[in-house]
């Protein structure tokens, strides 16, 4: 079963970090197919993934948690491009594990300051397709920019998304309702749902509708549009608090 | 039909995609193909608009240009899901969600002719943005069924 769990090491490093169900099951199987592992298959789930063999009349399972789910697509890619060399043959047993923790070490590609500024552009964009005038197009980069630094802050002191969601959507919702307050735009509506929109989970909605769509992987799709619903609710209530506490 | 002013929204629309393609951490070859993705997708979706195509047909198709561009510039003929993911949030009814939302709260608190006007205010805000977001999700769907079939093969790789 050794090398059944390297298969899952390297399938739960695309889970992890942002990939499709679909493409860490790919990953799986490149990796068994690498190794000629036969008869094995996997149980996927956003909390678990379960792997069972059987061989030789008897039957054993894996069960490994995946834990917290983050966004980091390079690890993703890297770990997809794994399991295609593995099923190629590029691989070996030995060189596997340093590769795995190659991958697990790479650092996102972006730092905390260009993250920051993508947020505050992608809001301050949001603002002008949304019908924004030039004003809100200001509020919307500077409440988003703020925004997204102090939730880079709270995630590095591994807090729960939930909360750090609702503080800086709070934050950034009412930076942006000040601004509305001076005067500064009359867009309310595309101001607000702007300054918050950094938080948008559309990764994980995509994946979980694709999940969805495939049958194969209904409970990881429903339990991944149930996270994204979750991180949208507290986007909706922090712009409510803001535009009852502060317009 | 207004050409600067659908040029000029598209633009945004492209900027708009390819900075949440830094957010979500895309490998840097991805942040061109979302940038232009992002474009086309509104270009798209507001010619159609303005040649008087509905708002949800007009998605639809929008949704599936936008799958036929990530194909067509990106490498290995596949379609990213963070390039697709990326470009089609410009499509959404992001204003009608929040004034479903808005809705929401009053109705709690109104009464009489106030609350009659919320709750059809609420039901058409529901509305737009649910049909809104099926008519991406068809076009997404149909335009990698067209790419399947155009190319034989598994669309839905890489990252």
């Amino acid at each position: 079963m050794q090398l059944v769990e390297r298969a899952l090491d390297v399938a739960l490093i695309v889970m992890q970090n942002g990939g499709s169900t679909r493409m860490a099951e790919r990953t799986f199987k490149n990796v068994l197919k690498g190794y000629k592992e036969e008869g094995v298959s996997a149980t996927w789930r956003l909390d678990f993934v379960a792997a069972s063999r059987l061989a030789e009349g008897r039957s054993s399972t894996v069960v490994r948690p995946v834990g917290a789910i983050g966004i980091n697509l390079v690890r993703v890619s890297e770990a997809a491009a794994l399991g295609e060399r593995v099923a190629r043959g590029e691989v070996d047993t030995a060189s596997l594990v340093p590769e795995i923790e190659r991958i697990r070490a790479l650092a996102p590609p972006y730092n905390r300051w260009l993250m920051m500024a993508a947020a505050a552009f992608a809001a301050a964009f949001f603002s002008r397709i949304s019908g924004g005038d030039w004003g809100g197009f200001g509020i919307a980069l500077v409440a988003a920019g703020i925004g997204q630094f102090f939730r880079s802050l709270l995630h590095a002191m591994k807090l729960p998304v939930a909360p750090v969601t609702l503080v800086c959507g709070v934050l950034s919702a009412c930076l942006a309702a000040m601004g509305l307050r001076l005067g500064l735009s009359q867009s309310q509506p595309a101001i607000l749902i702007a300054s918050v929109f950094y938080m948008v989970p559309g990764l994980v909605l995509i994946n979980g509708f694709f999940d969805l769509i495939s049958h194969k992987y209904l409970f990881v799709g429903l339990e991944r549009i149930a996270n994204a619903a979750v991180v949208l609710t507290l986007l909706a209530i922090a712009i409510a608090f803001a535009h009852a506490a502060v317009l | 039909m207004e050409v600067p002013a659908i040029l000029i929204g598209s633009l945004w629309a492209g900027l708009f995609a390819s900075s949440l393609g830094v957010l979500f951490t895309a490998p840097t070859r991805h942040i061109v193909p979302a940038l232009l993705c992002g474009f086309c997708g509104r270009f798209a979706r507001d010619v159609l608009m303005s040649w008087g195509m509905s708002q949800n047909w007009s998605t639809a198709v929008a949704a599936a240009a936008v799958v036929l561009v990530a194909v067509a510039v990106v490498r290995r003929h596949s379609a990213p899901p963070v390039v697709l993911v990326s470009s089609v949030l410009p499509l959404g009814a992001a204003g009608a969600m929040f004034n479903a939302i808005m809705d929401l709260m009053k109705v709690s608190s109104l009464k009489g002719e106030a609350l009659g006007q919320a709750t059809v205010s609420l039901s058409a805000n529901i509305g737009k943005a649910f049909t809104t977001s099926l008519a991406i999700a068809l076009g997404l769907a149909a335009g990698l069924a067209v790419v399947r079939l155009i190319e034989r093969e598994k669309v839905w790789e890489g990252v």
